[in-house]
């Protein structure tokens, strides 16, 4: 009997991970202690920059979403096998990519598809989005926190579910880019930084 | 060290200090209300690099500054031969990504400025790694918007900056100059005219 895969979904954080440590190399990971993502968040799990082998053997964690950032898997290459494997072998549900052709292959494969866009000017966004499949396929806002400084009509023409990474360091950044976007990108210590506001702020919240 | 610094860069910097906006275009209908406005240096983003003579003479017959994108220009490769070229035309100052071609740049007499893309944090180190060798005149900074934001992310940095992308209004303008930039590359005209209040003393 085929085994029927639950529809993919998108939570509304994604922690950023090389798969093997906690945090993106570079930046802050979790506070000591505590694992790579919230509990108290709809969080999943952005893995990037890692190889063949470590990505195989993430399995593990796959009880929460995980993400593939599928340009940066050193060994893995960018053809319709590579997002077979992927989506099919591996059943990452959540492909981010440059390339417009693996984007769309890996729509077809039911899973959440997402276009790297980079945001620097309103003429490049344009250009980007001239190569968009569009369809099933969402969009990658880099850098994130560029999001709320777009014209409406500007955030109207990108094709969602829409994905804002890159740059949001703070828990205002995090919340104005959640106001905008279907997701976003943060790294550990940003995700509990914006765990620990959030509780607070429904503690607030509660007070009589 | 001092940022070496170069004639053409000090001519930007110094057209700069009154109508800190420059005016970015992208087509041929955008040059003749960026020539009527106030902005002192004209940044031509797109068009093609082969035919730039009679654009580059018009902006200098209204006393502005060109600045030449040639990653971004059709007919022209990265190049040697590109910055030449560029360079031969009267280009007063030439942008690029590419920080190897920051010497050629200045060897030839225009202002390099070299484009910083902020896109990730993890991106950032090996990007700036790459401006302290190049060493250009002049670092412009995308998305410049978010500069304010992101400005203590860069450290000490020696080079002026530029911001542009997606600035929009004298507020943000206002931001970014208070972050340190020496001015605002933008594609809204209604900004090319835009000057900061004198201070009264």
């Amino acid at each position: 009997m085929t085994e029927v895969l639950a529809p993919p979904r998108l939570p509304r954080i994604l922690v950023v991970s090389d798969g093997r440590t906690a945090g993106q190399s570079g930046q802050a990971g979790p506070p000591d202690g505590h694992p790579l993502m919230p509990p108290s968040l709809d969080a999943g799990l952005l893995v990037r920059d890692t190889d063949l082998a470590s990505l195989v053997a993430l399995d593990p964690l796959r009880d929460v979403p995980v993400a593939l950032d599928l340009d940066t898997i050193r060994g893995l290459g960018a053809d319709e096998a590579a997002v077979a494997f992927v989506c099919d072998t591996l059943r990452v549900r959540i492909v981010a990519t440059r390339r417009p052709h693996v984007a769309a292959w890996a729509a077809e494969r039911g899973a959440i598809a997402l276009l790297q866009v980079l945001a620097y000017d309103s003429t490049g966004v344009a250009r980007s989005l001239a190569g968009h499949p569009g369809g099933a396929v969402g969009t990658v806002v880099s850098p994130g926190l560029v999001l709320a400084r777009m014209r409406p009509d500007e955030l109207a023409a990108l094709p969602r579910p829409i994905v804002a990474w890159g740059l949001i360091g703070d828990v205002d950044d995090a919340l104005e880019a959640l106001g905008l976007a279907d997701a976003i990108v943060l790294a550990g210590q940003t995700a509990w930084n914006l765990a620990t506001a959030l509780a607070t702020r429904a503690q607030v919240d509660a007070m009589p | 060290m001092a940022h070496p610094g170069s004639d053409g860069a000090e001519r930007l910097t110094r057209r700069l200090r009154d109508h800190p906006c420059c005016a970015a275009i992208v087509d041929d209908r955008q040059l003749a209300p960026a020539l009527a406005s106030d902005a002192p240096i004209v940044f031509v983003l797109r068009g093609n690099g082969l035919d730039l003579a009679s654009t580059i003479r018009r902006i200098h017959d209204e006393d502005k500054l060109v600045a030449v994108h040639l990653d971004l220009v059709d007919g022209l490769r990265a190049d040697h031969a590109g910055v030449v070229w560029l360079a031969r035309l009267g280009a007063d100052a030439i942008i690029t990504s590419h920080g190897q071609l920051v010497a050629t740049i200045r060897a030839e007499g225009a202002a390099a400025i070299q484009r910083l893309l902020l896109s990730r944090r993890g991106h950032l180190d090996q990007a700036l790694g790459a401006i302290r060798r190049s060493r250009p005149d002049i670092v412009e900074v995308l998305p410049g918007v978010v500069l304010p934001a992101v400005r203590r992310l860069l450290g000490d940095f020696e080079p002026p900056l530029l911001a542009g992308g997606f600035v929009r209004t004298a507020e943000e303008v206002e931001a970014i100059l208070a972050a340190g930039a020496i001015g605002v590359t933008t594609s809204t005209p209604a900004l090319w005219s835009w000057r900061a209040e004198p201070v009264p003393v």
